[in-house]
């Protein structure tokens, strides 16, 4: 495969930038993704080191390739609120303050995509903005703080008998738990 | 209560908006932030105790560390200011890695009695503070690995059994499925000394507290309940049996010992006392595990110490208890 810059090199760098779900692709040799700052190794070293560890839990960690439209532009990223830039990001792994999130929007979402289990939040939230977790909205709950009900506690009772493979003793909960959501 | 539980901890990570995180933190503004955590908790300040970083001495930073009061990096972070409840089992991190960190621990595996705890503190902090959350992202922190609820629920177990059949790294990976995570008692890279592990989430966004707390609970009774087993299948072992009386011998009788060995005949005290081979003794042991750290000697015994004197005096406290 030839270079898509100087085509005339072979291409050896695979460089793919995703923009809101849109995926461009670009195969560089390496002189010329030198020359466009693309595909240096220690891009994506802080970010994946934040990932060790999570091995088990997600398979293989493919390494953070850029978000952004052009090199030029990665360069010049940074957060507005304390100046940090994609840079520093990448070497520390540590966001510089709140309004990161929404500075480096795209790489975040992916980042949190990787090393959580979802990324949408459904806890608790602060009271000014109504305080409630959407999960207790939907089950009703008024406290986060408040312990199990009856059938929370007979529900993890029946996990549990299942997984030890006691079939028994989970039909007995099955029934006390229909009998109590009747 | 389940004695293979040692002690159980809730922490929620939390920050203010307006205000860069604490590692680009000027002096000016974390003084700011602190005392506005401060003013926040004026109507149970006086339950409070107020420790300084950059005011305390070593040796008290070092116990601050060792019983996880504190991460080893706040204690040479001048900035950093803990709100430590006078009796025990809560404290307010201020400008650590995150800027609020509300922490509380109980001696027992009561769980929802501390996230409770945590979760009223967070409240009255709530009031007057204004927490960076996104309502698609929850609670906004430093490191991505805390992002959403900010809680990290943790149990420390005393896993001895599991470690000595050497079936803790697959209890890693098998847990590592469902967003949990164990490792050494005193944290990430740590060795489990005295095979005490700390078993907590990894996962924080994505899941409610309360589903946070389900899964650990969960995931705990598994392990607890295997390492029950493994210690009955042994128990009636002469060579089980002997291991343990060793260790006590060892503990009554020896004259100078490190931390770290006598961590690990403490642990089997411990099991033969729970498992009814040592009858005379009670469970205290745990405690005995805190009193023998270099730090707790320290302070009891004068900061001039040698470690061949802490060792020595280790020896005479340990012969002393058992």
């Amino acid at each position: 495969m030839l270079c898509q810059k100087c085509n005339h090199n072979n291409a050896t760098v695979h460089y793919e930038q995703n923009i809101n779900g849109k995926v461009t692709k670009l195969d560089l040799c390496p002189e010329c993704a030198k020359e466009m700052n693309i595909g240096m190794p220690q891009f994506s070293t802080g970010f994946s080191s934040l990932l060790d560890g999570f091995g088990s839990l997600f398979g293989e960690m493919p390494s953070i390739s850029s978000f952004f439209d052009t090199p030029s532009q990665i360069a010049s990223t940074s957060c507005t609120g304390c100046n940090t830039s994609l840079g520093e990001l990448n070497n520390s792994s540590f966001l510089g303050c709140p309004d990161c999130y929404s500075a480096f929007e795209s790489l975040i979402e992916n980042t949190l995509g990787r090393c959580q289990k979802d990324i949408r939040h459904t806890g608790k939230r602060p009271n000014r903005l109504g305080g409630r977790s959407k999960t207790e909205e939907n089950t009703g709950a008024a406290d986060s703080g408040k312990p199990m009900t009856e059938v929370e506690k007979l529900r993890a009772e029946l996990k549990e008998a299942v997984k030890a493979e006691n079939y028994e003793k989970a039909a007995e909960l099955r029934d006390k738990i229909k009998e109590l959501e009747q | 209560m389940n004695n293979m539980v040692i002690s159980t901890r809730i922490r929620l990570a939390r920050n203010l908006n307006g205000f860069s995180f604490p590692h680009k933190l000027n002096p000016k503004d974390a003084e700011e932030i602190t005392s506005r955590v401060q003013n926040a908790l004026a109507p149970i300040i006086k339950d409070f105790t107020l420790v300084k970083m950059s005011d305390v001495d070593n040796v008290t930073k070092q116990m601050l560390a060792e019983n996880g009061t504190i991460s080893p990096d706040a204690a040479n972070n001048r900035l950093c200011r803990v709100f430590i409840k006078k009796d025990g089992g809560a404290e307010i991190t201020v400008n650590e890695e995150d800027h609020v960190r509300i922490q509380t621990v109980r001696s027992d595996d009561n769980i929802d009695a501390a996230f409770e705890l945590a979760n009223r503190l967070d409240d009255l902090l709530d009031e007057s503070l204004s927490f960076a959350f996104s309502d698609k992202y929850g609670y906004l922190t430093v490191c991505l690995t805390n992002t959403g609820t900010g809680m990290r629920a943790s149990y420390m177990l005393h896993l001895p059994m599991l470690e000595k059949t050497k079936q803790i790294k697959a209890l890693e990976s098998e847990i590592g499925r469902f967003g949990m995570v164990i490792r050494g008692s005193h944290g990430e890279g740590s060795e489990a000394v005295g095979s005490l592990y700390q078993l907590s989430n990894q996962v924080t966004l994505g899941k409610s507290e309360r589903e946070i707390i389900n899964d650990l609970n969960n995931i705990m009774k598994q392990i607890t309940a295997k390492e029950a087993a493994l210690r009955e299948k042994v128990k009636g072992d002469a060579a089980f049996q002997d291991v343990i009386f060793r260790s006590l011998g060892i503990l009554k009788f020896c004259k100078t010992i490190s931390a770290k060995e006598a961590m690990e005949h403490l642990s089997n005290v411990k099991m033969g006392i729970e498992s009814g081979i040592i009858k005379d003794k009670e469970d205290n042991i745990y405690n005995i595990m805190t009193d023998i750290q270099p730090s707790v000697i320290k302070k009891k015994e004068g900061q001039a110490l040698s470690n061949a004197e802490i060792c020595k005096k280790r020896a005479e406290y340990l012969n002393n208890k058992l």
